[in-house]
């Protein structure tokens, strides 16, 4: 058996404080890289918290993983909020168009959607949002 | 013993560095939902002070309300009186505002760079199509005759249409009347980013209704971005998020789709992107988003490439200078720029594939 | 009419060592690689050698004519794998100089050939894949191979920096005799 004492002496030998800075930083590099490419990125914001506002005045909280259905009152009449497996949507608002309930589950923190006309908006918050913003259609 | 005193040093000194990063000075965050400008807007505001930051987020408030009954076609406001005036072939006086004269030069400019694509003298088509109804309650929405369609596509609105002389504004074509429906939100934001910096705030993001600028940086990091998913679904295996951005200071990114106003007769969607051209809404293109650093011409400019579709738009995004393009067809299939491919994460690996399309890039042939 | 060329021993030594690193470029240039064009650079021994024992400019002579000859002889001279080697080459060597003089400037024993190779793979390696990246892949999916490439890289720095390290001890054991 090759001694651990002998490799460590071979190692002293070839490798100057220099190298082991080296060799350190560049392990690190690399983890930090599997991290910041392969589990940083990719995951979609987890939300926990829905917000739910009507016109200016402050939102109000549910969270999100009980299921449930809430009916608030909006400018022009009542509108339905469903809460289920931890997604969230109109099912039914005070309005002609029902542009809102056609809009498909809000899911992704940051995610916003509205009733206009009612002047209801509900929008999905997590702990660590990974979105400042959603583009697109609301 | 001297080589470990410098080895102790030079990791305190990479220690030193990377805290640097870190302890640097965060700002608050100051959020605001409004429900203006005919949509939802939220503004987000990074400051050191809170009055600073109400103060803004009021001033902006109010603009939008200013701007909105101002710009708005159909009603009393400034422009609605000269859509007015138009129709009786009257020579409209432009009332106090110069801001309308701005519009319809800038927009002038931008429809003809569009190839008359994006075109904002088609408002009595527009009407046609009963869009300035969609906020009706219990509107019985009716598909235009394809003859009184074609009557108006052969009158052929343009905004060279438009002569200004003397603060008034005069058509040599009858069938002209403004809308500013796919330029108003873009200079409307360019507006608020001016209030911003009159009221010294250097990091701040708008979104109007999906439609958003940042200015500066969210404390130090570029502003990420998700971009929705054009296609409507209740099916929760589909992502809702399909791609994501991150924007750096004065960068927009400005979204059409087909989805935005609508009504549907027969199961069938008639959406309010009209192409001047057939007077019918576009076909062949679910969205296009655009990223450069103009909201106004990004507004344009994402209504004139829905409207060119999946194979046109290349020739229009180069003849109106925008480099980042990604469009989404209604098969699905996603297209983007070279320039878009670099900045984008793309999430989606379903249907959607990229099929870049060569734009001139200046200094980047190889 | 005769043309006269004076050489020098410097000459004599670059053009060895230049079609030292010739052959194994070519040699490696056989092996395949997940992605086109990105080889782990075995090619730098000889110029991680050059750059300890001779400075950099006679290593920046020997690596530019290693990529240029190699890619003439390979018939890939100016075309996208050129620019790949060219770039990893000449990155790889900045680094070098720069760590050199930064361990200078710490007044830091400089590394061994181990920590210097390490240093040229990851800068080769990274060279080479933003060119990848920026002028023929421009998808961002690719830097999800990032990480594998420089983990290959860290761990051929290793192994080509104890080689170089062999050799040296070797070729300085051999002079003093």
């Amino acid at each position: 058996m090759v001694s651990l004492a002998k490799v460590l002496t071979i190692s002293k030998e070839l490798l100057t404080p220099a190298d082991i800075l080296i060799i350190i930083s560049a392990v690190f590099l690399s983890t930090w890289l599997y991290y910041f490419f392969w589990f940083d990125n990719n995951q979609q914001g987890k939300a926990d918290t829905l917000l739910v506002q009507y016109a200016e005045s402050l939102p109000q909280e549910y969270p999100l993983n009980q299921d449930q259905i809430i009916n608030i009152q909006g400018h022009i009449g009542p509108s339905l909020i469903e809460i289920k497996q931890g997604k969230a949507r109109f099912i039914h608002s005070s309005c002609r168009n029902q542009f809102c309930v056609f809009h498909s589950w809000l899911s992704v923190s940051g995610d916003t959607t509205a009733c206009l006309p009612n002047r209801i908006s509900i929008s999905l918050k997590g702990t660590s949002s990974q979105y400042d913003a959603i583009a697109g259609r609301q | 013993m001297n080589t470990y005193f410098n080895y102790l040093c030079s990791t305190l000194l990479i220690i030193f560095l990377s805290a640097c990063q870190s302890s640097e000075h965060n700002q608050k965050v100051y959020q605001q939902q409004l429900f203006t400008f005919g949509t939802l807007v939220d503004i987000t505001i990074l400051s050191d002070n809170s009055e600073q930051a109400s103060q803004a987020i009021n001033a902006i408030s109010s603009e939008f309300d200013r701007l909105h009954s101002l710009w708005h076609p159909w009603n009393n406001g400034a422009l609605g009186e000269i859509n007015k005036n138009l129709a009786r072939s009257e020579q409209a006086a432009i009332t106090g505002e110069q801001s309308i004269l701005r519009l319809i030069e800038d927009s002038k400019i931008l429809s003809e760079k569009s190839n008359g694509l994006f075109n904002p003298a088609i408002g009595q088509l527009v009407r046609l199509w009963q869009f300035d109804k969609i906020e009706k309650e219990n509107y019985q929405f009716k598909i235009p005759t394809s003859e009184t369609i074609q009557n108006l596509v052969t009158q052929n609105p343009q905004m060279q249409d438009i002569l200004i002389h003397d603060q008034k504004i005069r058509s040599s074509n009858p069938s002209v009347s403004f809308d500013f429906g796919a330029f108003a939100k873009g200079v409307a934001i360019e507006n608020m980013m001016q209030i911003l910096k009159t009221h010294h705030i250097a990091n701040a993001l708008i979104n109007a209704g999906g439609d958003l600028k940042v200015l500066g940086t969210k404390n130090g990091k570029a502003w990420r971005i998700g971009i929705k998913n054009p296609v409507i679904t209740h099916d929760s295996s589909r992502k809702a998020i399909i791609a994501a951005i991150n924007l750096n200071d004065s960068e927009t990114l400005f979204t059409s789709g087909n989805y935005e106003r609508f009504f549907e007769i027969k199961g069938k969607r008639y959406h309010h992107i009209i192409d001047p051209r057939s007077g019918y809404p576009a076909t062949g293109t679910q969205s296009v988003t655009i990223l450069t650093q103009d909201a106004a011409l990004a507004d344009a400019a994402s209504t004139a490439l829905f409207i060119a579709g999946p194979d046109q738009w290349p020739e229009i995004a180069k003849k109106m200078g925008i480099q980042h393009v990604m469009l989404i067809s209604d098969d699905n299939t996603i297209y983007m720029t070279p320039a878009m491919a670099k900045r984008i994460d793309l999430l989606t690996e379903a249907k959607a594939e990229i099929i870049p399309i060569i734009l001139k890039q200046p200094g980047k042939s190889l | 009419m005769k043309l006269h060329l004076t050489t020098t021993h410097q000459d004599h030594r670059i053009a060895l060592l230049a079609a030292l690193a010739i052959s194994i470029h070519i040699i490696e240039s056989a092996f395949p690689s997940p992605l086109p064009g990105i080889k782990p650079g075995l090619a730098n021994v000889i110029t991680l050698f050059t750059f300890i024992m001779y400075g950099w400019r006679a290593a920046l002579q020997v690596s530019l004519l290693r990529v240029i000859i190699s890619s003439l002889v390979l018939g890939t001279f100016l075309s996208p794998t050129f620019l790949l080697s060219l770039s990893g080459a000449l990155l790889s060597l900045c680094s070098l100089i720069f760590f050199q003089f930064l361990f200078h400037l710490l007044h830091m024993k400089p590394p061994s050939a181990i920590g210097y190779a390490v240093i040229a793979a990851i800068s080769h390696m990274s060279g080479q894949f933003f060119i990848a990246w920026y002028f023929f892949i421009p998808h961002p999916g690719l830097f999800k191979l990032l990480p594998i490439f420089i983990t290959f890289a860290v761990l051929l720095g290793i192994v080509s920096g104890i080689i170089t390290q062999l050799i040296i001890k070797t070729i300085k054991s051999d002079t003093n005799q």
